[in-house]
């Protein structure tokens, strides 16, 4: 099942494009729009789950909406209670429109949800409005320490429809120190074995998403930086999309954390996934 | 999938999207979503960002190093006492805070090219809220808010067009295509959103008309927002000179520590007291680390980018006149750069036969060429796209009448670069019609006849092929063709949509337009071949014209593979390894590009190892100018966030100058080895006599203020001397260096250390040793530091050193020569180093205020000749052994 936690938001409104296009992926072709409300039912709400609403008809999605009390405690606990007992379920929610104190994922029900929930989440964050939530080319990145998870097939068969062309970032990252020193003759053979490593990937993308029609390419490179390759270049290949998986994300990360880092600076879209614990 | 995003919504879809309505947001809710989406403003760099740059230049190796011993200085000073020791802590304090200031200097260029990429956004815009249009500051729009907008006028942000009077923008920051677009409020149905004709990008001005658009992303959401976080976060990657400046930095430093600790170490095991040793640890250190290299360097790097200023190229960042001595691939544009930039109507041609149209036909093409452009001015003195220009002009030359001709145009739409093609209505041949001009490709399905022999003939399959033939053998020749295609319209046909103008048309005939080469560039990629220098095209002409230009320039020879040009239809599809196994067997021209993929061929030619330099002028090149190890922007041609991002500014827009920069470049690099060498040859003999005070019972024949007077006095002007070298003409001869060619090498270390260095060493502790034997000193004896004695001997070691250091300058200027034939007094500085430092002989031997400082003393003659006497000794050995060197390194 496919849940969209959904805060009524423009930003919102921009995520439920991506959460309707992932349920045309399915084979339910289902999306259950879940809001959660503090104090009252914002009077705006209505029109707003109409227009979503009409946006799934439209792409033959079939759509149920609940809206529910957080019953006095936060909106995160509020949307976990609706998923205890759904531990199949792909839960899509979103970092915040712009940063406050300086953060785009501290404290947010993304974040909270990232790190509690039961099930698969998915938390976008959308620099891109125009795009509807039809990325095109979308960025993996991976490091060579934290390789392809059992995550992220299942987010790129739900991109899979909207997928013009993959690319497979393997990123070697070392300390600052050592990256420093680093010769010539070391770089290149840490670039080889990633790269082999990259087409391992490609491969298994291949395998496992047969029926994927979409340009796929890979590339490597030895770095004391990972969120800085990533985004230069996303840059470069003019990428619309960022899939970042984030299995131990704090709720709080802090200014310097890298994903933290990576949203701020990023020029496209980016999607934080993780697999049901 | 059917993709479907903003430009494919028609108008009232794109109000429900972003919850607003043709009356606007009303204020409450504007500021609501100012609160979510913050204000439309380009990102500033984090607060106390320059501090942490400021404070970057301090931990770096060097500096650690030079501020650590500093520190200790002082630390000595104040528990031993004595000025001496103060003075070397602040002259040591001083190097380094030069050389961090100066890099720090360099790196805050990058947050002048967001302040260049501000200033194309306006500061207010017209707005419509609740029914009212008011003006507010650009910062307060937010999505959702409906855009006044009119002729003048800059975005400064992403809105869909809702409403379009006329509407005419130039995207040139966002496309780089300086041509006008004309928009709509129509839904599109295909195409890129970057491409859409009913989008307004932030940066993009109104040319004219006026129009209502819906704001969809502020700030850093929008496309102008990504160009300029691309701009600022895609990291120039350091030079090579940097890479090797810093590796030669590391290995000098490892070195003078090492030492350091080690003859600490040994001074404690002999039970020296530890304010001794720490000031020898120091003695050693300072005289490992050559202090002058750097500014040196700087110096060299600053000259350089003067001299290369003369040539038209202008050098932004002083590393990048050494860069481009290492390039290894230019990226060059076409236009203005190989060619002229001046479009000139060189033949009209008869679509069907490809022969010359005769004069009275020629005058019609001309005429209804001219419906389809937009001129202004008065002649000479014409203003517009520079076809438009040639088309007026050709026509004016041809007896006709431009002036007379735009008096009737009714309807003009300019070029788009999709449909690639611009037309017009107005009056030709006594009716009025519809005239199409643009590439043959785009007006191909819409024309139906065509004019042979001065008839109109309907167009059938083999006379489609024969007019494929001629266009073909015409961009085949170089020249840009242009195809001019027209019909007459009925009474109520003028207000049209413009596709339903454009059918049924007649072919009329082709303008063969020439941009000629620019008479140097033949040479100038002759000498990049020599130089072993990669030349590719990448330009957004035909590939037929642009192998022809490739072949008239020398680039690629008429026997040339036909994977030798690229299209950029072929470049979009390749991975990256693919693209790299293309460019590697040989394919050097890039046709049908678009700025974006030069980043992709900037990548792969990085991937290679190569060392790329890439030209460009429009602000979407600004990441790729970035991205290349040398980027070269147009100055004249280029816009100002081009120029900020780029190193390198060519100030005629020359391809030649590139090549003149490449030189100098070399001639930097060989000039920075010169002196490299010069520099450590007598960092030995202000090594040696420390050893031998740590390891025998000897005086030491150097003080710590003796080496720095070496390092940062008398060695730093002969060492810029040498910076200063011209070419030698074989510069260009060379294949280039590479990547991975050492400043440091080890030829050039053992050189320096083992065969100029120990000559000195030789030479003057041999005379330190000789003078205080004559002086009645016994080997073991203490010597007061402040006896006649002693000051004389470490005077006169001082002196020799220096005497040999002038013949080891005019060793340096040549590799195998001996430095004197290319003429001693063509390098000014190096005469003036030469007379510096025997001004500095004469000042340690008889000026007291200096003899204070440096505690020397007057020496008699007999002494001084003989410390004179070892120059040319030195300048004889080193030039024996340089020859020696050569002629192995020939026979193996």
């Amino acid at each position: 099942m496919l849940v969209f936690a959904y805060d009524g938001s423009l930003n919102g409104d921009w995520i439920a494009h991506y959460a309707v296009r992932f349920a045309l992926a399915t084979a339910a072709r289902h999306l259950q729009v879940l809001h959660v409300y503090e104090r009252a039912v914002a009077s705006e709400l209505e029109g707003r789950m109409a227009r979503i609403a009409e946006e799934c008809h439209t792409l033959g999605v079939t759509l149920d909406t609940v809206v529910r009390a957080s019953a006095g405690t936060t909106v995160a606990d509020g949307v976990l209670a609706s998923l205890r007992d759904e531990a199949d379920a792909v839960l899509i929610t979103g970092t915040r429109a712009r940063p406050r104190n300086m953060s785009y994922l501290a404290d947010t029900v993304a974040a909270r949800l990232l790190a509690r929930a039961p099930c698969a989440v998915l938390a976008l964050h959308v620099v891109h409005p125009a795009m509807l939530g039809q990325p095109g080319r979308v960025l993996l990145p991976f490091t060579t320490a934290r390789p392809l998870s059992r995550a992220a097939l299942p987010l790129l068969r739900l991109l899979a429809p909207e997928l013009r062309k993959l690319h497979v970032l393997v990123i070697h990252e070392l300390s600052r120190l050592r990256f420093r020193l680093l010769g010539t003759r070391r770089a290149r053979h840490l670039i080889q074995a990633a790269l082999e490593r990259a087409t391992g990937i490609e491969a298994q993308i291949r395998e496992t998403l047969a029926d994927i029609d979409c340009r796929m390419d890979v590339s490597a490179v030895v770095s004391d930086d990972a969120g800085k390759e990533t985004l230069a270049l996303a840059g470069r290949l003019r990428s619309r999309l960022i899939a970042l998986e984030v299995s131990d994300l704090p709720e709080r990360p802090s200014y310097g954390h890298p994903v933290e880092q990576l949203l701020r600076d990023s020029a496209c879209d980016v999607v934080l996934y993780r697999g049901a614990p | 999938m059917t993709q479907r995003q903003i430009h494919n919504l028609d108008v009232a879809a794109c109000y429900g999207l972003l919850r607003s309505a043709p009356t606007g947001l009303d204020g409450s809710e504007a500021a609501r979503r100012l609160t979510e989406f913050g204000p439309n403003a380009l990102a500033d760099a984090p607060r106390l960002h320059w501090l942490r740059t400021l404070l970057k230049q301090f931990i770096n190796l060097f500096s650690v190093l030079l501020n650590l011993a500093a520190l200790l200085c002082f630390v000595a000073a104040h528990l031993e006492g004595g000025a001496d020791m103060r003075v070397l802590g602040l002259a040591l304090l001083i190097v380094a805070l030069l050389n961090a200031l100066f890099t720090f200097a360099q790196e805050m260029r990058a947050e002048r090219a967001m302040a260049a990429l501000r200033g194309l956004l306006p500061a207010m815009a017209r707005v419509v809220r609740s029914g009212v249009e008011r003006e507010v500051l650009a910062e307060q729009l937010v999505p959702g808010d409906v855009l006044r907008i009119g002729e003048g006028e800059r975005m400064s942000c992403d809105a869909r067009v809702v409403e379009a009077h006329d509407l005419q923008v130039n995207n040139a920051p966002l496309s780089g295509e300086a041509r006008h677009l004309n928009l709509h409020a129509e839904a599109v149905v295909d195409g890129r959103l970057t491409d859409a004709s009913n989008l307004l990008f932030a940066g993009a001005s109104v040319v004219r008309g006026t129009g209502l658009a819906l704001v969809y992303a502020t700030g850093q959401r929008t496309e102008f927002g990504k160009i300029a976080l691309l701009s600022t976060q895609v990291q120039r990657p350091p030079t090579p000179l940097e890479q090797e400046v810093a590796r030669t930095v590391r290995v000098l430093t490892i070195i003078a520590l090492t030492m350091g600790a080690l003859f600490f170490a040994y001074g404690l095991a002999l039970g020296r007291p530890l304010w001794l040793n720490v000031v020898f640890m120091l003695g050693i250190i300072v005289a490992n680390v050559p202090e002058g290299l750097l500014p040196t360097l700087t110096l060299a790097l600053a000259m350089g980018s003067v001299r290369l200023a003369r040539k038209n190229v202008l050098c932004r960042s002083l590393n990048a006149v050494e860069a481009l001595g290492a390039v290894e691939v230019i990226c060059t544009d076409k236009t203005g750069t190989l060619t002229q930039n001046r479009l000139a109507l060189a033949a009209l041609v008869a679509p069907a036969d490809g022969t010359p149209l005769a004069v009275d036909d020629a005058r019609r093409v001309l005429e209804a060429s001219m419906i389809a452009c937009e001129v202004r001015g008065v002649a000479p003195q014409l203003s517009g796209d520079p076809l438009d220009v040639a088309i007026a002009r050709a026509l004016d030359e041809a007896g006709g009448d431009p002036w007379a001709v735009s008096a009737t145009i009714t309807r003009h739409v300019a070029f788009d670069v999709q449909r690639r093609r611009a037309a017009g209505a107005g009056l030709w041949q006594g009716r009025t019609s519809f005239a199409s001009k643009g590439a043959w490709e785009a007006l191909r399905s819409k024309v139906t006849a065509v004019v042979e022999a001065g008839v109109a003939r309907t167009i059938d399959g083999s006379l489609l092929a024969r007019i494929d033939a001629t266009e073909r053998q015409l961009a085949g020749s170089g020249a840009r063709v242009i195809a001019v295609a027209a019909r007459a319209l009925g009474g109520q046909e003028a207000d049209l949509a413009v596709e339903q103008l454009e059918c049924g048309l007649t072919l009329l005939g082709f303008l063969c337009c020439d941009d000629p080469l620019r008479p140097e560039v033949p040479a100038a990629l002759a000498r990049c071949r020599a130089a072993g220098i990669e030349v590719v095209l990448i330009t957004g002409d035909h590939p037929d014209t642009a192998l022809a230009i490739a072949r008239s320039a020398g680039l690629l020879d008429e026997h040339a593979p036909l994977h030798a040009v690229m299209h950029g239809d072929e470049l979009e599809a390749l991975r990256e390894r693919e693209l790299v196994a293309r460019l590697a067997a040989g394919t050097c021209v890039f046709a049908r590009t678009t700025p974006e993929q030069k980043l992709k061929i900037v990548s792969a030619l990085k991937h290679m190892g190569r060392v790329v330099a890439m030209t460009g002028d429009g602000v979407n090149d600004a990441p790729a100018l970035r991205a290349a190890d040398v980027g070269v922007a147009m100055g004249l041609s280029g816009t100002e966030v081009a120029r900020e991002a780029a190193q390198v500014v060519l100030l005629d827009d020359n391809f030649a100058s590139i090549v003149t920069g490449v030189e100098e470049g070399r001639t930097v690099f060989a000039n920075v080895q010169k002196f490299t060498r010069y520099v450590l040859a007598s960092n030995v003999p202000e090594i040696v006599p420390f050893l031998f005070y740590v390891a025998l019972p000897v005086p030491l024949a150097l003080s710590v203020l003796q080496i720095l007077a070496i390092d940062l006095g008398t060695d730093m002007l002969p060492a810029i001397g040498l910076g200063q070298e011209k070419p030698d003409g074989e510069a260009m001869q060379r294949g280039p260096r590479g990547r991975h060619q050492r400043l440091l090498s080890l030829p050039l270390l053992l050189h320096s250390y083992l065969v100029l260095g120990l000559m000195q060493a030789a030479w003057s502790m041999a005379l330190f040793f000789l003078y205080l034997d004559a002086g009645g000193w016994n080997y073991g004896a203490e010597l007061a530091s402040d006896s006649a004695l002693f000051r004389g001997a470490t005077t006169l070691t001082l002196i020799a050193i220096v005497f040999m250091q002038v013949a080891n300058l005019i060793g340096r200027r040549h590799g195998t020569d001996s430095g004197l034939d290319a003429g001693l007094l063509a390098n000014r500085l190096c005469v003036a180093g030469i007379a510096m430092e025997l001004l500095f002989v004469w000042a340690a031997l008889a000026w007291p205020p200096m003899m204070r400082v440096l505690h020397t003393a007057t020496l008699p003659m007999g002494w001084v000749l003989l410390a004179m006497a070892g120059a040319p000794v030195f300048f004889v050995a080193d030039l024996l052994s340089r020859r020696w060197w050569a002629g192995r390194r020939h026979s193996g």
